[in-house]
């Protein structure tokens, strides 16, 4: 049996468990809440310390001896980047109730190297019941291992723990500096905080309440959120607490919500487009002391909008609120009138361009893809038309290795459609990965090109290794754009 | 003992109706992805199925049109993934290094296929490279040319079509589905199996199926992968091996523990020792219903005498 693990672990960052402190903090008055009253606290906070809350007058208190402030005040919380920490402002008069620090301060991305689907158990042990499956071609994240460093304890995107063992996993010197842990070892990784409302008297009438979270950093920063694993890399996400659920709106940089990527403008912990929130106001968005250009485009109208399942649309529609925005992710003009196409979590709807007021980066956003019907694969090939062959048939290669069956289709002529999709299935029991691959087109005609790919495919299987080389590909023109259409002889 | 519980199975497997000899209609349209139905199998137990399958009538036209194409009765392919690559399936009959234990009127299908006219350098059906069968090899693998080999294949050629055309066999040995439980949907697989076993039977090759070892990870979905295959069978009135129930009495079901993509080896005695330590391997077991099926269609095409005579 190996000696146990110290649980002191080597980076500076990672702290030790500590118990949870309660307190109430930051029930300031409404009118604090101004993009003035940000500058003045970014200004009186520029030099406090990491891991302390710090007031607009520049009284800073330690986050395990606070005591309760009616003062505007920022958190300031370490990281994995010392010059640039997470904040957190509290919003609306929202309270900071409770604290804890975790036992480490990152998860470590695992992956399997089993080459086949592996069990996860309920404890560090064989013997324990198998709970769940780690796939072939999945990642999950560890935060702890074993005393004897056999087994691996991994979280669960519900936030739910497992074990795997260490042999099956792909080895990482990282995995030696995991803290030793149980299975009643709490999951909290780096800080976790529990925002409430407050009293009825003391909230902000018609304001957003909850938190800003932000990070200028360009590497992942993490704080878990009224029980929600945030990830901000140069990001911003908006917690807006309500009385059975805290919504979070994703405003910027790379997020991950529970270990899962979102986009930009995705909200989360609704159900329902009617559980929805908007987005909060325009002018609470624009007060806000974001760390760089907002990278989403928001819009809001004056009165109800109208929302629609396709541009142009007139039958139907569905009534988004006036006191909120909303995302917008694509664009498309229909005669000349601009319509914003919604985020997934708006179920796509699309809103006149004209109708509504626009903040942030509404000027790159990019063209829609509308197909519809049987003009599907005619419209995706006018997305595709004066792309020359080499780069389709780059694209193929790319979709290929991922196993994206209906790109490969799209991408393939009409007599080579059953072969994509056969092709998109056939790496799937592996991984598979382009290497050193460059296309270039030999031979081209108004009709058909010949195009030459060096550099070979590269798949793992079962910890085994294989190049598949690459050739020469016959491509031909369909409805304007090059199709792929098989291997040249 | 090991050869009596065989004879008991075989000799069971002639009164049973379960696999019916159905001789009506066999539809051969091609498969429409989506169209699987699960109700379509809620029946299928192997338990009800030969292990060692008759000789179909269909099966038996497949051969005849096959032989209107010259293909080579002693000649067969194997098609499919690890296990059916490995030295461990049948090559030693090929090599001359087996000891037929308890089965000595097995000696028959061994020298039709070594004693062919083409049976050069020592090179026959038993021990010569497959174009079909590969490590990960899955059911689209079969199908995509990117598997197939570049040196001996044409452009576009799927391993399968370069496996027929290079070995112009009469009859195809088709286990698959170990890699495949990991990955794709029964819906999936039983599209993609069906699409090999009719291009096998257009090609004029009798396709001669397995059911497949139970994989480890994936038990539940290895038993409707199992069901799958029966189906097939049933629908296109081919032979199939119930290889999964000829390995149950086996620890592990004959699979490996350690690697679970493969069958085991005995502990005594080679993969081609039909003695009874030699049967206690996964891989051995395979071997031995893997020949008593060719003896069962060989001698039901009348290419063999009745070896039980």
């Amino acid at each position: 049996m190996q000696m146990p693990k110290s649980l002191m672990i080597v980076s500076a960052l990672i702290g030790v468990l500590m118990l949870p402190v309660t307190f109430a903090l930051g029930q300031a008055t409404c009118e604090a809440f101004t993009s003035e009253t940000f500058a003045a606290l970014n200004e009186a906070c520029g030099d406090a310390p990491l891991d302390s809350v710090c007031a607009v007058s520049g009284e800073v208190s330690t986050l395990d001896a606070i005591s309760s402030t009616d003062e505007t005040a920022v958190i300031l919380l370490s990281g994995t980047d010392e010059n640039n920490p997470l904040k957190v402002y509290l919003l609306g008069g929202a309270a900071l109730t409770a604290y804890e620090q975790g036992v480490s301060s990152s998860l470590l991305e695992i992956g399997n190297r089993a080459g086949y689907n592996v069990n996860l158990r309920a404890g560090a042990g064989s013997n324990f019941d198998v709970v769940g499956i780690f796939r072939y071609n999945e990642r999950l994240n560890a935060d702890g291992q074993s005393a004897d460093g056999q087994w691996l304890r991994v979280v669960l995107a519900d936030g739910g723990v497992a074990w795997v063992g260490t042999s099956l996993v792909a080895v990482a010197p990282a995995i030696a500096e995991l803290p030793v842990v149980d299975q009643n070892t709490s999951t909290a990784v780096g800080h976790t905080l529990t925002i409430s409302t407050p009293d009825a008297d003391q909230a902000c009438d018609d304001a957003l309440i909850g938190a800003l979270i932000t990070s200028s950093s360009d590497s992942a920063q993490t704080v878990t959120v009224n029980g929600v694993r945030l990830s901000l890399e140069n990001g911003a996400i908006i917690a807006e607490i309500h009385a059975d659920a805290t919504h979070f709106y994703a405003l910027n940089g790379v997020l991950k919500l529970n270990n899962q990527a979102v986009e930009l403008g995705a909200v989360r912990a609704a159900d329902t487009l009617e559980d929805v929130q908007a987005f909060p106001a325009l002018e609470v968005i624009q007060s806000l002391p974001l760390e760089g250009e907002l990278a989403l485009c928001l819009v809001q109208s004056e009165a109800d909008l109208d929302a629609f399942t396709a541009p142009a649309a007139t039958e139907s529609p569905v009534t988004l609120a006036a006191n909120g925005s909303y995302p917008v992710v694509a664009q498309t003009s229909v005669e000349d009138v601009q319509w914003g196409q919604l985020g997934a979590d708006f179920d796509g709807l699309w809103v006149n361009l004209a109708d509504v007021t626009t903040f942030g980066a509404c000027e790159a956003l990019p063209e829609a893809n509308v197909t519809s019907g049987n003009n599907a694969g005619s419209v995706t090939a006018a997305a595709d038309a004066g792309v020359p062959p080499h780069q389709i048939m780059m694209s193929y290669l790319s979709a290929r290795v991922v196993g994206d069956g209906a790109r490969m289709q799209q991408l393939a002529c009409t007599a080579f459609d059953g072969q994509a999709a056969i092709q998109s299935q056939s790496f799937r029991a592996m991984r598979a990965e382009l290497q050193n691959v460059a296309c270039s087109t030999t031979q081209e005609s108004a009709t058909s090109a010949t195009v030459f790919c060096s550099g070979h495919i590269q798949t793992e299987y079962n910890g085994a290794f294989r190049q598949w080389e690459l050739g020469s590909y016959n491509l031909t023109r369909e409805n304007g754009a090059w199709r792929m259409c098989g291997e040249s002889n | 003992m090991m050869k009596r519980i065989f004879l008991l199975i075989l000799l069971t497997a002639c009164t049973f109706s379960t696999f019916a000899q159905d001789d009506g209609e066999i539809d051969l349209t091609p498969p429409t992805m989506g169209a699987f139905d699960p109700a379509s199998i809620a029946d299928i137990d192997p338990a009800d199925f030969p292990i060692i399958p008759a000789l179909t009538e269909h099966a038996r036209e497949i051969f005849e049109h096959g032989q209107t194409l010259d293909r080579d009765p002693q000649m067969f392919s194997k098609v499919g993934d690890s296990m059916t690559h490995s030295q461990s399936f049948l090559v030693a009959f090929g090599d001359g290094d087996y000891d037929l234990g308890d089965y000595p009127e097995l000696q028959s299908v061994v020298d039709f296929y070594t004693q062919s006219a083409l049976a050069l350098d020592e090179i026959n059906a038993f021990n010569r490279h497959n174009y079909a069968t590969e490590l990960g090899f899955s059911t689209p693998s079969a199908l995509d040319s990117t598997w197939a080999d570049p040196n001996d294949c044409q452009a576009n050629e799927s391993p399968l079509s370069c496996e027929y055309r290079l070995s112009n066999s009469a009859f195809a040995l088709i286990m698959l589905g170990t890699n495949d439980v990991m990955v794709f949907e029964p819906a999936q697989f039983d599209f993609l199996m069906r699409l090999i076993v009719l291009q096998t039977i257009e090609t004029g090759v009798v396709p001669v199926l397995y059911t497949m070892p139970i994989r480890p990870e994936e038990p539940e979905r290895s038993a409707v992968y199992n069901q799958v295959i029966l189906k097939i069978a049933q629908d296109y009135q081919v032979p199939v091996i119930n290889l999964v129930m000829a390995l149950e009495h086996l620890p592990a079901y004959g699979v490996d523990p350690e690697d679970t993509l493969h069958l085991t080896a005995p502990e005594v005695g080679t993969v081609a020792t039909f003695t009874e330590e030699g049967l206690e391997g996964g891989y051995t077991i395979r071997n031995l219903v893997t020949l008593q099926t060719l003896d069962e269609l060989l001698t039901s095409l009348d290419l063999l005498e009745d070896s039980q005579e």
